[in-house]
């Protein structure tokens, strides 16, 4: 394993993101499918990458962990927009298309959602994904979120206006599912 | 209508016009006054301004306050200075932003804040190209909740405990007007 586990599940393990996966990160952003769900409408190339590896995942501001199965590493999950005054953050995450639809992001969400809660202190865990966006929809529902506000027309995606759905968790509904 | 206060100067050239607000680039005598006012409990609260800032940290915002796509621009009625308004969170390729704004205490209650807005929007609209502008406002701030729907806001939805306001989580309410549902500064 080339980073330090600090978060494990049952399938999934989420570890510290190391110089070696800036490959990695660089080609699965730039995919089409990974990119627009995300809305980055720049390339990026490995340059890119290596800088937010320095400035962004290796700072205190967020939580950047890799999403590892079988010890290889298929995804990125992190914790960003931490405001201690309110107690909430915001839950952002990525997985490459090869092992979409098994189950893995939720998994991943759980662990980080809960140490946001456990470990961190926060009152609420937010997040946001397309309305066209199922899939993310789901995760975010599945680690006890409530849809709060459709932000109408909020992402430009494929030519098309699209809504952005807001959800969130309050630490007590988390604790009441999960805890 | 507010005097100008002593030691502050004749506020920067006007940038965006109504009938009784101008919205003017922010100059260096414009701080003092935006010190004082950002610092007011009565003002910070519903901003959720949470830590004090002097001078010098809004000396080190105006040094590069019109680099990037943000803007603020100070609001004034016969060129004294009353509030302030913001233009932030551009997002260029989603095509939108968000807007925020406050008045001194003494300049509340007489529309100010409506107008402010609106010329706003109208620069957002109709200079920048933006498909849609979001505003949000505690749970608690009704006046500027009736201000947001009487300028065509839509009521997305209510982000619970979003805030933290003097030792009580507080929800805020989120709301968005689209480039073709904006009616323009001058119906209001």
């Amino acid at each position: 394993m080339p980073g330090g586990v600090f978060l494990r599940g049952e399938r999934v393990t989420l570890r510290t993101v190391e110089e070696a996966d800036i490959d990695f990160l660089a080609e699965t952003v730039s995919e089409p499918q990974v990119r627009r769900p995300l809305t980055m409408v720049q390339p990026t190339n490995t340059e890119m990458t290596r800088e937010h590896f320095e400035e962004g995942i290796s700072d205190d501001d967020s939580v950047d962990l890799a999403v590892c199965l079988d010890g290889e590493i298929r995804g990125l999950i992190w914790l960003f927009d931490v405001d201690n005054t309110a107690g909430h953050c915001e839950v952002g995450y990525w997985l490459d298309p090869e092992v979409h639809g098994q189950g893995i992001m939720t998994e991943a969400a759980r662990l980080v959602v809960g140490y946001a809660f456990e470990e961190l202190r926060m009152h609420r865990v937010r997040g946001r994904a397309l309305a066209s966006n199922d899939a993310s929809l789901g995760v975010l529902r599945n680690c006890g979120m409530t849809q709060e506000a459709v932000a109408r027309e909020a992402a430009h995606v494929d030519g098309e206006y699209v809504d952005m759905v807001h959800l969130g968790v309050l630490r007590e509904e988390w604790v009441e599912q999960f805890g | 209508m507010p005097a100008t206060e002593p030691g502050i100067g004749m506020p920067g050239g006007i940038f965006l016009s109504g009938d009784r607000v101008t919205l003017r680039p922010v100059e260096e005598d414009d701080l003092e006054f935006l010190r004082d006012h950002s610092n007011d409990p009565a003002i910070r609260h519903p901003m959720t301004f949470d830590h004090p800032e002097n001078l010098e940290s809004w000396r080190d915002r105006f040094e590069d306050m019109y680099d990037g796509d943000d803007l603020g621009l100070l609001a004034c009625v016969d060129d004294a200075p009353i509030g302030y308004a913001m233009l932030f969170r551009v997002d260029e390729s989603a095509g939108h932003a968000e807007i925020a704004y406050w008045l001194a205490p003494d300049a509340q209650g007489e529309g100010y804040g409506t107008e402010m807005a609106a010329l706003l929007l109208d620069y957002a609209f109709d200079e920048r190209r933006l498909h849609r502008v979001r505003a949000r406002a505690l749970a608690t701030n009704t006046t500027s909740q009736r201000l947001l729907e009487k300028l065509g806001f839509t009521h997305e939805g209510v982000q619970r405990d979003e805030k933290y306001v003097r030792g009580e989580y507080v929800d805020t309410h989120c709301y968005g007007l689209l480039e073709d549902e904006w009616a323009g500064s001058e119906v209001f």
